[in-house]
Formats: structure tokens, sequence, C-alpha cells
């Protein structure tokens, strides 16, 4: 765990998340489903999910 | 993406509809297009760049069959189509590019829009995409396309192009194909810059509600964010800027160099057109001096001679006499009708003075020339007494005219001889002008970006501070610390992801690089490699002189074999990504087979070469599409005869009018 800007952040998170994100950008590139905007939101939602889960 | 087929209507030289299929079979990857000079081999091959992206190299616009073109009536209608049927990401697609013309009355063939379109294939139907251009780019960016769609004519330029490095759209397409895409799409989407990505839109989430001063701090944070965003978005311009400005001053100063000589003759040129100028101006004015002297005492110069001899006959003729000078026989008549003389003395028949004038005429004209002959030495007199030194001075003014018109002639004969040498060399005074102004605005822009750096600096620190600041403030209370969390956890995501994709980019340049060289060496077979750079710019260097490190300058044959090596190095290394499971790089997105289709690619090589050719592209790429001259064909069978799918012949029947046949 590493505190950074007075918050601490799990890196065990940060890594899961990313791993998640990207996965979802490949989807998106070969679906096209999700436009700018709704990707946004849709990745806000994943981290928000994630950090409260911890 | 693999070519299935090509439909072409009106295209060029071949009249009517014309379909070919490729072969897309694994084992037999290789379609072959034979044909004689200006069959239309080039035609064909920019079918495909013309379907795909509406653009050719032709120089004459009109793509419209020439006989097709002929027998149009006035107010006919006639079109160009191209169809190409491919798969991508394993669907179907038909990309379909129509042009038609109109003949109009007076017989001139006008355009009328172009239609693109491009089809999916779903369940056997065809679905029309809304934005073709935008599925073009993702299907293959015309960035790249000229590297796939190999024309033999463009490799020098596309050598120069690789060398110099391209635009920063060439780069991301290389990293597109590479796998790299999915991170290029996360950072636009948590990039903090934008004001709707998650970065962005988290820091207009936060409450302002509890405490006046974070929404205070927030609009400040927003104007710094916003102020860095326009100096973020000017610098790379301004590099950029730079750098293509210093790659003109570097080719300005090459042609400089090369056109030195030419500075020195054109200096020579014009100091001798200034001194033809002298030379003429001072011809006029001593040709002016010569006339008026000869005006004034050139006649008596050149009657000299006979006056004297006159003026002795004379006085030996003792020709004058007793006559009164100006006195003519109608003076006397005159005064014997008056009747009275000068004097006063009466005139009458018969009395002395009658008498005595008429002796007189005797003596006058026109009874006597005595009195004009003594008007005549009198005049002679003054005549002689020309100058002595006329003849010399009118001599040495002649000669001088003389001698400038002589100079004259041999600066002319100089200025015809520097002008045969300059023929050919350029005007480096027009270069050197270009490249003071271009120097001139390459400091500009240092100086602007100097000037951004040092602003950028202080707007970051200002921003840390503020959002320090609003962190702490942010913290204190419930909604705020939350959105403080989560964008905590985004800004991380997107600082790891960047140094993520930093270090799996340089790692599949590398794979990239050994690809390209693998490839390269198997074409070339010679001493040499070459290294991509971060901007993807290649350096072609020789490896077998120990400690010699620099780029050298490339043959025909050693810049088709890198441009060869580096688009089947690209192509390769994204066929070998293109199943996913075998990318060792996690978070890489598979990438897709591509085709190379060539325009006689064998021309360049000697016969050891051409079979390398021949055993390595093949390999390298999924599918091979090669356009090649007739006499090369049985070469081509002779290396690659098992690995055809697909062979066809172009028949030309004559410049506007060609078929393909399936052999």
């Amino acid at each position: 765990m590493q505190e950074k800007r007075s918050i601490e952040i799990d890196q065990k998170v940060v890594n899961r998340l990313m791993k998640k994100i990207i996965l979802l950008e490949k989807r998106n590139i070969k679906t096209k489903e999700l436009g700018y905007g709704q990707i946004v939101k849709k990745i806000k939602t994943i981290i928000e999910e994630e950090v409260e889960c911890y | 993406m693999l070519l299935k087929s090509i439909r072409i209507i009106n295209f060029r030289q071949f009249i009517n509809e014309t379909e070919i299929e490729f072969s897309i079979d694994e084992r037999k990857n290789v379609s072959i297009i034979l044909g004689e000079n200006g069959s239309g081999k080039t035609s064909f091959a920019q079918a495909f760049t013309w379907c795909l992206y509406g653009k050719t190299d032709f120089k004459d616009s009109s793509m419209l069959n020439k006989v097709v073109e002929t027998n149009m009536l006035p107010g006919d209608e006639e079109c160009v189509r191209v169809d190409i049927e491919l798969i991508h990401d394993s669907k179907e697609y038909n990309i379909s590019r129509t042009q038609t013309y109109k003949k109009t009355q007076n017989g001139k063939i006008g355009s009328l829009p172009t239609s693109f379109h491009i089809a999916e294939k779903i369940k056997g139907q065809q679905e029309f995409l809304k934005n073709p251009e935008l599925e073009m780019k993702q299907i293959l960016p015309k960035e790249l396309a000229g590297y796939f769609f190999l024309n033999g004519e463009h490799i020098e330029k596309l050598n120069k192009e690789l060398k110099k490095g391209k635009s920063q759209e060439f780069a991301i397409a290389v990293e597109n194909l590479l796998g790299l895409k999915a991170f290029l799409e996360a950072f636009d989407h948590f990039n903090p810059s934008k004001k709707h990505s998650v970065i962005g839109s988290y820091n207009s989430q936060y409450d302002g509600n509890s405490n006046k001063e974070i929404s205070v701090l927030r609009d400040e944070i927003q104007n710094f964010q916003e102020r860095i965003n326009r100096i973020n978005k000017r610098l790379p311009e301004i590099e950029n800027e730079i750098e293509l400005g210093e790659e003109n001053c570097d080719d300005l100063e090459a042609t400089i160099r090369e056109n030195e000589k030419s500075a020195d003759y054109q200096k020579r040129r014009d100091g001798l057109n200034i001194k033809i100028e002298y030379n003429k101006n001072s011809i006029e004015d001593e040709t002016a001096v010569l006339l008026k002297n000869f005006n004034i005492v050139g006649l008596s110069f050149l009657s000299k001679s006979l006056i004297n001899d006159a003026l002795e006959y004379l006085a030996s003729e003792k020709i004058v006499d007793k006559g009164i000078p100006e006195i003519h026989e109608r003076t006397i008549d005159f005064l014997i009708k008056r009747g009275y003389c000068i004097c006063g003395t009466d005139i009458k028949f018969g009395n002395s003075a009658y008498s005595n004038l008429n002796d007189t005429l005797e003596y006058i004209p026109p009874k006597s020339i005595g009195t004009i002959v003594n008007n005549f030495v009198i005049q002679c007199g003054e005549l002689a007494k020309t100058p002595e030194t006329f003849f010399e001075t009118f001599e040495t003014q002649f000669s001088h005219i003389r001698s400038y018109e002589n100079e004259i002639e041999e600066y002319v004969s100089e200025i015809e001889k520097i002008s045969e040498l300059l023929e050919g060399m350029k005007d480096i005074g027009v270069y050197q002008s270009q490249l003071s102004y271009k120097k001139g605005k390459i400091k500009k822009l240092e100086d602007e970006k100097e000037k951004l750096l040092k602003n950028l600096g202080a707007l970051e620190e200002n921003l840390s501070r503020k959002e320090s600041s609003l962190r702490d403030l942010a913290l204190k209370d419930e909604i705020n610390a939350r959105v403080e969390i989560y964008k905590a956890y985004s800004q991380e995501i997107y600082d790891s992801l960047t140094e993520y994709y930093k270090h799996e980019e340089a790692e599949v340049r590398e794979l990239l690089q050994n690809s390209i060289n693998d490839i390269f060496r198997k074409i070339y077979e010679g001493g040499m490699s070459i290294s991509v750079d971060e901007k993807y710019r290649i350096k072609v260097l020789v490896d077998e002189v120990k400690g010699f490190s620099s780029e050298i300058e490339t043959s025909t044959a050693q810049s088709t074999s890198v441009i060869f090596a580096f688009i089947a190095g690209i192509i390769k290394l994204a066929k070998d990504f293109s199943v996913e499971e075998s990318i060792d790089h996690e978070l890489l997105s598979a990438s897709e087979p591509y085709p190379l289709v060539m325009d006689a690619p064998l021309s360049n090589f000697d016969r050891r070469r051409i079979k390398t050719v021949c055993d390595t592209l093949p390999k390298a790429a999924e599918q091979v599409i090669i356009f090649i001259k007739d006499t090369d064909g049985d070469i081509a069978e002779e290396h690659m005869g098992s690995i055809i799918g697909k062979r066809y012949e172009f028949i030309k029947i004559n410049e506007v009018e060609t078929y393909i046949v399936t052999r």
C-alpha cells in the first residue's frame, strides 16, 4: 500500500483496474459499441466499483 | 486485412467490368498478375488506393477509360467503379468507390461527386456503415497505405520519408498495427487535459456547497489546466515546426553547397553586365563629343587640301581683278534707272558717270567672276584655319569607342559561357534568402518555446499547489473525499499505464527492429543493419566495418530492400500478434494480418536477390499480391511456383484497352 497525494493507493487495485480498462478498450476497439462519453462513464464505474469493494 | 477480390469498371485501361480474386490460401498465399510494359499493371495496382482513399498518382485526374469517354454523346453519363472485398478482424467488407462522368453539350467531360461506401456482410446481408472514412481509417490508415500498396516508382520517396521520420499520425498508425491501440485509446479517455475525460470529469465533480473555497479552487485549477493544455498543445506543434524547419534548412544548405559555384558565376555575370552598361554609356558620350567636333571642323579638315590647291591656283591665275566686292550687274542697272549715284552724282545717258558705270560692268558679275573668286578666297582663308590637332583628337576618340566596343564583345562572349555553365545550376541567392527566413522563423519558434516552457513550469507549480489545497479541503467532507479518492486512483492508473506503455512500446519497437533486420538480412544479404528510433525513423548502418556506426547512402536495390524489410517486418509482427493467445505482452491488442501489394517488386534486384525476395516476402506476409513484367514471370514461377495460388495475365489490345485472363 502506498500513500500518495494524502490518499492510500493500493497498487494491486491499480493493476487490476489497468487490466480491466485495457480489456474494455480492446473489446471496444473491436465492437465500437461505446462512444467517448459512454466509455468514460464505464471506466469511471469500473474504478468506483473496484475502489468501493476495496 | 486480407484482400478477397477486386472488381473494376471502366477504370483507366480496363474497359467494362473486370474482376479477379486473390488467393487467401495460407499455403499458397501469392497472387501474381503478369503484363507487358504499358498494359496497365500500375493502373490496376492504383485501383486499390483509388478505391480505398480516392487517391492515385496519375497526372490525368480522370479515371474513365478513354474508349468509353470517346464514345460518349453530349448528355451521356458513364461511371468508373472499383469494389474491393476484404476480410478484416474476421468480418467481411465490401468497399466501393464510384465516380460518375458526364459529357456536356460542348463535348467536355465533367465529373460528378464521388460516392464511397463500406458495407459489412452480416449473415449474408450487406449492411452499409455510417462513417466509411472513419471505418477505413480503422481498417488501414491512409498514412500506411503507401507501404502496403507498394509502387516501385515511390521506393526512393518512401525511403527518404522513413529516414526523415513522418508525421505523428504515421507513428501512431504503426503503433496501432502493433497492438498498442488499446493504450492510445485509454490515454485519450483518461487525458487530464480533456474536460470530459475520466480525470477531467472528476475535476468538475467536486461539490462546492460544503466549502466555498473548494469551488474557488476548482475554478482556479480548471483555469490553470486550460492554460497548461493550451501550452501542451502548442509545444509539440512548435517542436514539429522546428523539426520541419531544420529539415528545410538542411535541404537548403545542401542545395546551396551543391550550387555554391553558381553564386560566383552569377557575381561574375552581374559584374560583366555592369561593365557592359558602363561601356555603352562611355561609347554614347565619346560619340557625342566626336560628332560635335566633326560637325565643327570636319568639313574644313576634309577639304583643307582641296582649298589649298584652289587658292594656290587662283593666286597663279590672277583672276582676282578690279571688281568691286559684293557689287553685281543688277546694282549698276538699279543706279542707272534711279538716275543718281550713291554719292549723289546725276547719271544721265551719255554723261561721264553713265559711261563709268557701264565700264564697271566689265569687272563685275556676271560678266566678270573676279568678285566671286575674291569672296571665295576670303572664305577659303577662314576654312583653312583648321586646328592642327583635329585628326589626333578624332583618332584618339574613335579608338576609345572601338576599344569600348571590343570590350563589350568580350564581355558578351564571357556571359554566354557563364550562362552555359549556370544552366542546370540553381540560383542560390533565392535559396540563401529562404534559408535566412527559415532560420529566423526557427529562432522565433525557439524563443516562443522557451517562453512557454517557463510559463508551463510556473503554471504546473501553481496547479500542484492548488490541487494540494483542494485535496486537503476535499478530504474533510465525505462526498468530496470520495471524488478525491476516485480521482487519485484515476491519476494513478493513468500514470501506471503511461509507464507500462513506454516499456511495452520500447519492447515492441525492439521486436519490430529485429523483425525488420531478419527480413532485411535475408533479402539483401549484406553486412548492414537497420535501426528504428522512437519516432519510427530508420537508419541503415554498416555492420561489417568495425567502429563505423554512421548512416550510409543506399543504392536503389538497398533502398528497395529497406522498404520491403520495413513493411514486411511490420506485417510479420502484426501477423505474429494476430493470435491473441500468442502475445506474451498481455495488455497488447491482437493485431491483424495484412497483405503486401507490390507493383514491379523484382525490377530493382539482381538474380540472387530476386530469389531471396521471393523466398522471404511470402513467409513474412499472410498474403502477397504481385504485379510483374511478363519477362519476370518465369523467375517468379521458378522461385514461388509452389506457393502461387492465383495467376492472371493482362492482354493489352492497345494503349487504352486491356483485358485480364486467368493463367
